[in-house]
């Protein structure tokens, strides 16, 4: 179970960053549409961070 | 064995992630939102705004008329015999003049908070096209009214594939509630959209152009005809134009110290940047690498309170117009007399409309925007 949903935040922290690479390609090519400074990729950015320290420390732990 | 299934698991992944991002974009950038904004009255134009009188003397020069194929003036090209900006009088306005920007001084680097990323960009001053002999100027309209003098004029900048073509609209109003915005749809909000001609047709405009696609953006300040609809600034400069005829450019700080959104703001665009400075070409922009690059452009001009110029550069187009860099726009904003001038948005949505038709050939057939600015068509 514990090994499940770890493999869960892998999956999300692989998620988000391909679509926090996506919105940070995008805003490189027309920085005037603000695809970074939106409540929803700062939601997701922060549900990165959270979803790659617990992927993180458990790969390092376990 | 066990690496085909991570491979599976990785693409549904990937998928997913995609899935994200297409779900994200069509909420935030394509499907029109309806917003009810701050909906604040500023300064309501109607009763206490400023009046101001056309200009005299060299009026009778031009007829009321529409020159078939236009006047065209020799290559090298002379000056158009405009109004001198000093043979009107004016009642209100600034008494400075107006057009000076309050600013306080400016660090260097990023000065906002932002994630627009605009930054302090060098301007080229060596950008030789505005400083070219080959310069025709072709009278397109003229329109002499009782409380509007208006002159469309295209201009031709070098030649081959570094030819320059802009149209000029000089406008001098007797009220400053005459210079107008409209939403796409008449309706403010995000992701709502219509092209330049069908908004100066649905407000029967006489010249339209477009305006700063504040609907692309969650912020930005938005105040139009006289109401504010956002106040949140982004980090780009914002331009107002008070009831009293006066504009001026603002960093954001500055509007937000100066409580300028608490004034008698008639219009604030929010796209920029600011391109002169006492009527000079700046020295340097604030703005992206991305938007510096040679473009269509859209711009709105200051010359005094009741005199104002919108200007248009077409572009992606060799043979008939390459477009503009930032630098060459502000040269040509200079040349035309502005004190005082802002971008605004350019690119595909560049359009310049007089009296149901576009003026100038807007970049791949053009694109909807969320709104424009227009004079109002008078019976």
């Amino acid at each position: 179970m514990k090994r499940r949903i770890l493999e869960l935040f892998l999956h999300i922290t692989l998620i988000l960053a391909l679509f926090l690479g996506t919105m940070w390609v995008l805003n490189q090519l027309n920085p005037m549409m603000n695809f970074l400074d939106n409540s929803f990729v700062s939601a997701m950015l922060m549900l990165f961070c959270i979803s790659s320290v617990i992927s993180s420390v458990s790969n390092i732990w376990f | 064995m066990k690496q085909k299934h991570s491979g599976k698991k990785i693409m549904i992944d990937i998928g997913l992630a995609l899935l994200l991002t297409g779900g994200f974009l069509l909420n935030f950038y394509i499907m029109p939102r309806e917003g009810a904004g701050e909906g604040k009255v500023l300064g309501i134009s109607e009763t206490g705004a400023a009046t101001f009188e056309l200009p005299s003397g060299t009026m009778t020069e031009y007829e009321e008329t529409q020159p078939a194929g236009g006047i065209e003036k020799a290559p090298g090209g002379g000056s158009k015999s405009r109004p001198e900006p000093g043979s009107r009088s004016r009642e209100g306005g600034d008494p400075d003049g107006g057009g000076s920007r309050g600013k306080s001084g400016r660090g260097g680097g990023n000065p906002g908070s932002g994630n627009t990323k605009t930054t302090e960009i060098q301007s080229d001053d060596t950008a030789p096209i505005t400083r070219t002999e080959e310069k025709q100027e072709t009278l397109l309209h003229t329109l002499s009214e009782e409380d509007i003098y208006l002159t469309i004029t295209k201009t031709e900048l070098g030649g081959d594939s570094e030819k320059i073509t802009y149209y000029t609209a000089d406008i001098y109003l007797t009220n400053v509630n005459q210079l107008k915005t409209a939403f796409a749809k008449g309706t403010y909000g995000k992701n709502i959209r219509e092209t330049t001609l069908q908004m100066a047709v649905d407000n029967q405009a006489l010249l339209a152009i477009s305006g700063d696609s504040y609907g692309n953006n969650e912020k930005g300040v938005v105040a139009r005809n006289g109401i504010r609809y956002r106040s949140e600034t982004n980090d780009a400069e914002v331009c107002v134009l008070f009831t009293d005829g006066t504009m001026k450019i603002y960093e954001p700080d500055q509007l937000t110290r100066e409580n300028v959104l608490e004034q008698d703001v008639w219009q604030a665009w929010n796209f920029g940047p600011s391109l002169l400075e006492d009527g000079k070409v700046k020295s340097t922009f604030q703005t992206t690498s991305y938007l510096n690059r040679t473009n269509p452009r859209c711009a709105i001009g200051y010359a005094e309170p009741g005199h104002y110029l919108l200007v248009l550069v077409d572009g992606r187009n060799q043979g008939y117009s390459k477009g503009a860099t930032m630098t060459e726009l502000a040269q040509i904003m200079a040349d035309e007399g502005c004190v005082l001038a802002y971008n605004l948005d350019g690119g595909k949505s560049s359009a310049m409309v007089y009296q149901g038709e576009y003026v100038n050939q807007p970049a791949d057939g053009g694109r909807t925007i969320s709104d424009i600015i227009y004079l109002e068509r008078t019976e």
